[in-house]
């Protein structure tokens, strides 16, 4: 299986530029890149662990720390630098979410077996002459968006950002093997943990997958309800992905098990996390976008007439308020959650897959620990169940009062990044008690 | 009563999306008979049905079929394994086209 992404050449091309990382210090093997990483809290009010167990505020490893990497590593490229890159920092690194971690692994795995640049990013020290990397001498619990673990018990020991994968050379079926978690003899279990796959355009590829990702959570001790959920939000999300950016996707599923508070008990969750992307020049609302607004022929043939013209009327409302926080590319990520389904084939995105992966999200994302959200371009929403309530029509604003039509989202609804995503990524992240 | 075996490949469990449903209607098209009912019959290695299966295998047919005749005219084999999921996804199907 090859794990290439169709288009990463867009993912690069869109994120090359402005890496406000500098070099510090060139040793005779690596090349030494300090992070730039983020101040964030952690939010750790629901979240059943020591108080102690990680610093209330921690550095942050971000979609915009991976488009600087992104521009280290092609401009090492285009001058036709093979050496390997250290991107460290002096104190412990959280990833912000996961999509996060499987974006900056497939770059990773993509500047490696591409372009035969080895590159991976730890924490360590360093002076003019010396590195120490990969050194976690009290073995730190690590967070990443939704994962709290051990950094080599939880399943970031498994991952292909740290150390390992950059320590000695391999072939590309080892390569592929470290990517995708698959047959690792040095880490045990590490199968049950995480299920990667990259799903090809063959009218059966996804459905294959999906398969093997059912048989992943059964034998992950998901219970019934998780693995309907997952299987529905998968099954309809992925052949979006594919029919929709006319391209391959990925698919990255992992468990944990945690503890939770609820009516202040502690209870035991299982968390799955579930990442989907893929690359294209088609972004999440722009095709329907172009059909409702820009082309009265196409809009004839949308099967609900009546809901367009009432994001019609909306667009003339919010418009009316755009800024530097809410733009017309939010509107068209906006529209995509307002039920439309074109006939005939059409893509299913603005239908019935949306409103699948909303009925799910609404139900299984209700504690803090789901950080959900759609990205596309440099625009994200925020698909967690408070932000997602539909109004008595089925319509989505993305605010507390659930108005589209007369009310913006909320501020914090809506993000904005400076990494681009080519095509559309999912970050979700569900919870699942024993009770369902 | 037609009753149809659809072809679904050794491996797949759950179908999942429009792209297999076009090529399940792909492989059966030929024995629908679209004035008789059409029973659809899976067979037992697939456990579920999911997502917008049948957006993809009536595609071709709701050109010159109207929701309500696509409800009349198929129906499931009850005795199979992926028979609840196959039915609400089709009563999903139906409710949004």
């Amino acid at each position: 299986m090859s794990a290439i992404l169709d288009n990463t050449e867009l993912l690069i091309q869109y994120n090359r530029k402005h890496s406000k990382l500098s070099q510090v210090t060139c040793l005779s093997d690596f090349f030494i890149y300090e992070l730039n990483l983020q101040k964030v809290n952690i939010d750790k009010s629901n979240i059943a662990i020591p108080e102690d167990a990680v610093e209330r505020e921690s550095n942050a490893f971000t979609l915009e720390s991976l488009k600087d990497v992104i521009g280290v590593i092609s401009n090492n490229k285009k001058k036709g630098v093979k050496k390997p890159i250290a991107f460290v920092s002096k104190k412990p690194i959280l990833f912000s979410d996961n999509l996060t971690v499987s974006m900056t692994e497939y770059v990773l795995y993509f500047a490696y077996s591409v372009w035969g640049i080895r590159a991976y990013i730890s924490q360590g020290t360093h002076d003019k002459k010396n590195f120490e990397f990969f050194t976690y001498p009290d073995k730190p619990f690590y967070h990443n968006g939704f994962c709290l673990g051990q950094i080599e018990s939880s399943f970031l020991s498994t991952s292909f950002i740290l150390g390992w994968n950059a320590l000695t050379e391999v072939n590309s079926n080892e390569l592929e093997k470290r990517f995708f978690v698959k047959d690792l003899e040095f880490i045990e279990a590490c199968s049950d943990l995480r299920y990667k796959a990259v799903i090809g355009k063959g009218p059966w590829d996804a459905s294959i997958v999906i398969s093997e990702c059912e048989a992943f959570l059964q034998k992950s001790g998901v219970p019934e309800t998780g693995i309907n959920a997952v299987m529905d939000v998968v099954g309809e999300l992925a052949p979006n992905a594919i029919e929709h950016g006319d391209t391959n996707c990925l698919v990255d599923v992992s468990c944990t098990e945690v503890e939770i508070y609820e009516d202040e008990q502690v209870k035991k969750a299982m968390n799955i996390s579930l990442v989907i992307f893929d690359f294209s020049e088609r972004l999440l609302g722009s095709a329907l976008y172009e059909k409702i607004f820009n082309n009265d022929q196409l809009a004839s043939y949308i099967h609900k007439q009546d809901r367009i013209s009432t994001i019609r009327s909306a667009h003339e409302f919010h418009k009316e308020r755009y800024s530097k926080d809410y733009s017309e590319e939010d509107f068209q990520n906006l529209i995509v959650f307002q039920k439309i389904t074109g006939r005939k084939g059409d893509r299913a995105d603005g239908g019935l897959g949306i409103s699948t992966l909303i009925q799910r999200v609404q139900k299984y994302t209700n504690t803090n620990m789901n950080y959900c959200y759609v990205l596309s371009g440099n625009k994200a929403l925020r698909l967690d169940a408070k932000y997602t309530g539909e109004d008595a029509e089925g319509y989505i604003g993305f605010n507390k009062e659930r108005c589209f039509v007369n009310k913006i989202p909320d501020f914090d609804a809506v993000m904005g990044s400076k990494f681009y995503m080519p095509g559309v990524a999912y970050n979700l992240c569900f919870n699942f008690t024993e009770a369902g | 009563m037609n009753r149809i075996e659809v072809d679904i490949p050794k491996e797949v469990t759950i179908v999942a999306g429009p792209i297999p449903g076009r090529e399940a209607y792909k492989l059966c098209k030929d024995m629908i008979d679209i004035d008789d009912v059409n029973m659809l019959c899976f067979s037992e290695h697939v456990s579920r049905i999911i997502g917008s299966f049948f957006t993809g295998f009536f595609e071709e047919l709701c050109k010159d079929m109207t929701t309500g005749e696509i409800k009349e005219h198929f129906c499931f084999d009850e005795n199979m394994k992926c028979f609840e999921s196959a039915k609400d996804a089709f009563e999903k199907y139906t409710q949004n086209y």
